[in-house]
């Protein structure tokens, strides 16, 4: 029997194909399966967008371990791509990191990324940020290092700078922090908030590691092409799903409160020809049948389908 | 000063109903799918069973969630929107000893109310063929079980009952109606009889069950506007997976464009966006309202350190 390779393994031959892994961020399982299904190679688990739409409340820290440890499980189970998240600060000091790392390790991720803020921590792209001490965020990442070595050595570990982004801050403070982290353990420095492409040049020149860049809020919307020559490891998109179901359900809900059924017969004839236009083929029904008629008594399956009303799997 | 107890959701629910107008109940299957229906102006909504198992589980409706995972998600709802919220309580995760669980998770969950259907756990969604239904016997027991559980935690707890037996294999408008009323004598205040294929069919269940009906405008059933269910007296009308299905859309077609366009397709879409209400996702989920509440809360200087000449959005 072989045993499968483990998606952190899977992450770091992908990383070692050399070309800038496009990472779009999911906040639930059907999220991830769109994601995966549009052909991406790999995808986060996004802090903001599972703060949003868990909660329904912004990225400042009030999302717990637990829950995004909750979701990355359902992503990790409901796609064959490595899944990447989010755990925010680590959720307590150095020690509750140990934690956090065997959490994620054990929900199937592949990788996470922990950042240097002050808990309770914010969005990268919001003013309000505040760092620890180099020296805290270092031995953060000892040991999470620890953890991984011993559970899952492959697990690829982001340390996540936001020295750019604070008051007083600068890209000198971000490269001598990312140095640091990086001789703590971290496999790759994920510079939050770059302003520029003269500052991304500037990190892929002078961090001694792959980086991770987020193309998004303050940051240049810099082509995947151009991270591939400046040697970019992994960009992410992280709430593009947000963000764009947010809009459509938007519109969906205003147009519907407007002119009732008629807004939800014309949102079906649009979505007509869509792949997902029909839902119940979409999310799956069909391969719970097949399962059905290979494990269920066939008297049974018979009984259930013959004559019943409605979408035939 | 300690202020009167707040009203409760199924009071609330109640009030609600008492207008005589059919309630529309848009269905969420997260906190955020809630709110925009309540931004929407939609007086309930619910929490669909449909929709969390393919959103949390990527996973089609077959009884596949669990109770755990429907309570949690109703919790997350009720607690982001001032609207009632009803949730889909499935077959009630087991038998009527199960449902009184059931009925008191989702009160804890602070729900206005749910339905629970008489299909054979594991069950399927009521608009997709290979549907079964128990016993009637069976069902009213669940029903009394959870008519007991809500009279000591809630009495105002909608209990709604569902009735598949028109789907199903052999399923008949008779069998419907009967056990309707059946379900009605049992403890239950409103029928929710599902998969409904014509208007004659409604009507005769309007006719015929005595107790009010929620009406689930999808699938097999005819789309009749607001107007015709008033007439008709429905009490409340579902429209249980249209976040679902218009999130998912929009997705596979972001990520259909970015895949083949990377940043171009970003691009565009946020020029596509640039004046929609959601389109400053920041604004939108609420930063603005946190800072104030720092101001109210945290020491003046610590306010002061974190914003004053940090990058991005200024809530």
């Amino acid at each position: 029997m072989s045993r499968p390779q483990s998606t952190s393994s899977r992450l770091r031959a992908l990383l070692l194909e050399g070309r800038t892994l496009v990472k779009p961020g999911a906040y639930n399982a059907l999220s991830a399966k769109i994601i995966e299904k549009a052909g991406f190679q790999c995808c986060g688990v996004s802090g903001y967008g599972v703060s949003a739409s868990l909660l329904g409340k912004p990225d400042v820290g009030l999302i717990t371990l637990d829950e995004i440890v909750m979701i990355t499980r359902y992503i990790a189970r409901a796609v064959k791509i490595p899944v990447i998240a989010d755990a925010d600060t680590g959720f307590g000091n150095a020690i509750n990191v140990m934690r956090t790392v065997e959490d994620f390790i054990t929900a199937g991720a592949a990788a996470i990324h922990i950042e240097d803020q002050v808990a309770p921590k914010r969005c990268g792209h919001v003013a309000g940020k505040q760092i620890i001490a180099t020296e805290e965020m270092a031995g953060k990442l000892r040991a999470a290092d620890r953890v991984r070595r011993e559970l899952d050595p492959d697990f690829v570990l982001i340390a996540r700078c936001d020295a750019r982004g604070v008051a007083g801050g600068s890209v000198d403070e971000l490269i001598r922090r990312a140095n640091a982290y990086v001789e703590a353990g971290a496999d790759m420095i994920f510079p939050e908030a770059l302003t520029s492409e003269a500052e991304l040049e500037r990190c892929a020149k002078e961090i001694k590691a792959p980086l991770h860049f987020n193309r998004t809020g303050v940051s240049p919307r810099l082509p995947v092409s151009r991270l591939n020559e400046l040697g970019i490891a992994m960009v992410s998109n992280a709430t593009g799903s947000l963000r764009s179901s947010t809009v459509a359900m938007v519109d969906y809900f205003a147009e519907f409160a407007r002119d009732d059924v008629e807004a939800v017969n014309r949102f079906e004839a649009r979505t007509k020809d869509h792949p997902a236009g029909n839902m119940h083929a979409f999310i799956g029904f069909s391969d719970i049948k097949k399962l059905e008629e290979e494990y269920l008594p066939s008297a049974e399956i018979l009984a259930k389908y013959e004559g019943s009303v409605g979408f035939q799997p | 000063m300690i202020s009167a107890a707040r009203v409760r959701p199924s009071t609330r629910l109640r009030e609600l109903l008492k207008e005589g107008k059919t309630l529309v109940k848009p269905g969420a299957f997260n906190a955020l799918s809630a709110k925009i229906i309540e931004q929407a102006g939609f007086p309930c909504c619910g929490v669909t069973g449909y929709s969390v198992s393919a959103a949390l589980l990527g996973k089609p409706d077959v009884g596949l969630i669990t109770l755990n995972e429907i309570v949690m998600m109703t919790r997350y709802v009720a607690r982001a929107v001032s609207i009632p919220v009803l949730a889909d309580a499935d077959t009630g995760f087991g038998n009527a000893i199960n449902v009184m669980r059931t009925v008191e998770d989702f009160i804890a969950a602070d729900c206005a109310g749910i339905h629970i259907e008489d299909q054979v756990a594991p069950k399927r969604c009521g608009h997709v063929a290979g549907k079964q239904i128990v016993a009637m016997d069976e069902m009213v027991g669940k029903i009394r079980a959870a008519d007991r559980a809500r009279r000591d935690l809630d009495p105002d707890f909608l209990l709604i009952a569902r009735c598949d037996a028109r789907g199903v294999a052999g399923g008949t408008m008779d069998e419907l109606i009967r056990r309707c009323n059946t379900y009605i004598d049992a403890g239950a205040d409103m029928i929710f009889p599902a998969a409904l294929t014509t208007e004659a069919e409604i009507e005769r269940c309007v006719r015929d069950i005595r107790g009010p009906l929620t009406y689930n405008r999808t699938g097999v059933s005819p789309r009749l506007s607001l107007k015709q269910l008033n007439e008709l007296g429905i009490a409340m009308v579902a429209n249980a997976t249209g976040a679902l299905r218009s999130s998912t859309v929009a997705m596979v077609d972001y990520f259909g464009e970015f895949a083949k366009d990377d940043v171009e397709a970003i691009k565009r879409f946020e020029a596509r966006s640039e004046d929609h209400p959601a389109s400053n996702m920041h604004a939108y989920i609420g930063f603005s309202a946190i800072r104030k509440l720092e101001e109210e809360f945290l020491p003046d200087a610590d306010v002061m350190a974190k914003y004053a000449g940090t990058v991005g959005f200024q809530p």
